[in-house]
């Protein structure tokens, strides 16, 4: 168990610190107002939120070991989706990922018979995809730079 | 002959009538892809317009506008990703809904709510534009500061279960906005020396990380047993149950189509606002509100509604005064321009025949999204419905990159997406209601903008603060903020005073 209050509250001072930290930098008092009076109400509704995870606190259930693995390797694998498009192009990335995430999911996919439909499907439906995008509605997906 | 006669007669001719079906099937199908909206599609279609005869290009644009606000609502259903800005309240239950083998009675409700709010916007749009257009024009900064502030106390019903982190959620959403040049002193800002964020967080992409990301880790994390999406229920006659069910809720159809119509006039706001202003209002007024978001048709009902009446509304001003209230309209208006039409008096005594032509050919084509929604949202409906997880999740998850770069052809864009379904997958573990992060992004730029140029103009006042309360639509609208953010604790007073009675009675 954990204590939710506790760290969201923590968690939005130090989003406000952040914040802060660049609010020096902003010369213009027009421009400077306005988040200033956002960043002390944030501050103030942490600060009781605070004070409230130690008499009424609002408890989170830990995940197990092995869903915090699926979703870092989820996080990652998305991370990995976007950083790929710029070299390998919106479609060769997207079935790369497609098909490893379809794999976290379901290990048993393995199979060569099964890996082959799976990366099928992944090849259909992002062509299908960047077809309509970069086609039909004239938005110019990456190509690449492998194909460029 | 007539000028509205003549106007509707021209909109009859089977090439206007085969352009307004193509209209609404690709609004739908653009207004159901994640990152796609309804401003894209019809600035996309802007130039196919010029050589079309100037009632045919605008009776698509209409067509379009009108599918793609409806369109939202598929992905919003199907995958809790809304699909347009317009229908973030949708996801709220339209998703659990789905998630309970319903997904066809949630579409059919948000066909016919749609159906039932965009005739309304039309209506309204054909008898009450000039007198409603007289009242948006004497909203000013401080006014608008006030509208900004009273969608933002909708959060105390929103996040009813714990409306002091919903206000949490919802400043951190208006700090996020404030990431780049400020609306009125121009100065960069909290960009963190990072070039793109000089342009803002694009709220498509915040909207998209914070909705759907976490729902693909929700779907990872399942055990491979109940990996498996809940089969839709097979009910005969679904249709038509569920548009009596609809019908039935005269109340809320009323109340969110008037709330679309006014919300649609003011310029600036539109149906990102109304949907969920609407979806409050028929929570509080509900009888059983603690029933909202675990996927109750009433909610569905209330956004669709709503932000699809937002269509006639924004119209308005923009026909009458050349004030488009929504981002579309503006798109609308420089079509207008481009076949020499020029919002204003004109537009209803020279152009009679055009303008009334392009009003009818928007009731045309919220009937013919009636048809075209209802065959398109089953297939959908059924389709997602089969797909394993092992497909599913990496499907939302290609919808999420591809809408979040199509916006501004961006890879960052897609990098701030998945950063805020990170953040949102966290702020979910901590019980932070992610629908007030995403209200705090929308209502931010409004505030910010309108509190600022509300203090230029009180510069002169001896007491520059006293601007923001003493115009009397302000009184009216802090009234109405007060209200609405003691709401829940009003009702409950209520509910305790009422379960005291029946005590007392029994």
């Amino acid at each position: 168990m954990y204590n939710a209050d506790r760290i969201a509250a923590i968690l939005m001072f130090v989003v406000v610190l952040v914040f802060a930290s660049q609010y020096s930098d902003i010369p213009s008092f027009y421009s400077r107002v306005f988040p200033r009076s956002v960043m002390w109400i944030l501050s103030a509704l942490s600060a009781i939120l605070l004070i409230l995870s130690w008499i009424k606190p609002m408890m989170g259930e830990l995940r197990d070991k092995r869903e915090v693995t699926r979703v870092g390797f989820t996080v990652i694998l998305l991370f990995g989706w976007v950083i790929c498009i710029r070299f390998l192009g919106f479609w060769l990335a997207g079935v790369i990922f497609f098909t490893l995430m379809a794999l976290l999911i379901e290990p048993s996919l393995l199979k060569p018979e099964k890996l082959a439909t799976s990366v099928l499907v992944a090849a259909i439906e992002i062509g299908f995809f960047y077809m309509v995008f970069t086609r039909g509605l004239n938005v110019p997906l990456p190509k690449g730079m492998i194909f460029q | 002959m007539n000028p509205i006669v003549s106007g509707i007669l021209e909109v009859l001719t089977p090439i206007n009538m085969l352009f307004m079906l193509a209209g609404t099937l690709g609004g739908l199908i653009v207004g159901a892809l994640p990152g796609l909206s309804a401003t894209m599609a019809c600035a996309l279609m802007v130039p196919f317009t010029f050589t079309m005869p100037p009632l045919s290009g605008l009776a698509t644009l209409g067509a379009i506008y009108m599918a793609a606000i409806y369109g939202g609502s598929f992905s919003a259903i199907l995958v809790n990703a809304p699909g347009t800005p317009s229908s973030i309240g949708t996801c709220f239950d339209g998703y659990p809904m789905a998630k309970q083998g319903r997904g066809q009675e949630a579409i059919v409700a948000a066909t016919v709510a749609s159906v039932i709010g965009g005739l309304a916007g039309v209506v309204a749009l054909a008898l009450l534009a000039p007198p409603l257009a007289a009242i948006a024009i004497r909203f000013g900064p401080p006014e608008y500061f006030w509208v900004a502030i009273f969608g933002i106390t909708i959060i105390s019903t929103l996040s009813a279960k714990s409306p002091l982190k919903g206000f949490i959620g919802g400043c951190l959403g208006v700090l996020l906005s404030m990431i780049g040049i400020s609306p009125v002193g121009g100065d960069v800002r909290f960009t963190f020396g990072i070039p793109t964020l000089q342009g803002g967080i694009e709220l498509i992409c915040g909207l998209i990380g914070l909705f759907c990301i976490p729902e693909v880790l929700s779907l990872i994390i399942q055990e491979e047993g109940e990996a498996e999406r809940l089969k839709p229920k097979k009910e005969r006659g679904i249709i038509g149950k569920t548009t009596r069910e609809v019908l039935k809720q005269r109340l809320n159809l009323i109340r969110s189509s008037i709330l679309g119509v006014v919300i649609g006039i003011m310029p600036g706001a539109g149906g990102s606002i109304a949907n969920l202003v609407a979806y409050n209002e028929a929570k509080r007024a509900s009888k059983h509100p603690e029933k909202f978001g675990t996927g109750i048709i009433d909610g569905v009902i209330a956004t669709e509604t709503a932000n699809n009446a937002t269509v006639g509304g924004g119209l308005i001003p923009l026909l009458t005064l050349g004030i488009p209230g929504t981002p579309t309209a503006a798109v609308i208006y420089g079509a207008l321009l481009i076949h020499g039409l020029r919002p204003g008096k004109d537009l209803f005594t020279i152009h009679a025949s055009t303008t009334y032509g392009f009003i009818f050919s928007i009731l045309i084509a919220t009937l013919m999204m009636l048809v075209v929604g209802l065959a398109v949202g089953s297939g959908l409906n059924e389709l997602l419905s089969r797909l394993p997880v092992r497909i599913l999740a990496p499907s939302i998850s290609l919808l999420c990159i591809i809408g979040s770069y199509a916006i501004r052809n961006n890879v960052t864009d897609v990098f701030i997406m998945l950063m805020f379904g990170v953040a949102g997958y966290i702020i979910k573990q901590l019980e932070i209601d992610s629908g007030a992060v995403v209200l705090g992004l929308i209502l931010g730029p409004i505030a910010e903008e309108s509190f600022v140029q509300a203090l230029l103009m009180s510069k002169a006042l001896p007491m520059p603060w006293t601007i923001f309360f003493t115009r009397p639509l302000s009184i009216l609208l802090i009234a109405l903020s007060a209200l609405s953010l003691f709401w829940p604790l009003i009702s409950k007073q209520k509910a305790k005073h009422l379960e005291r009675e029946e005590g007392l009675n029994v």
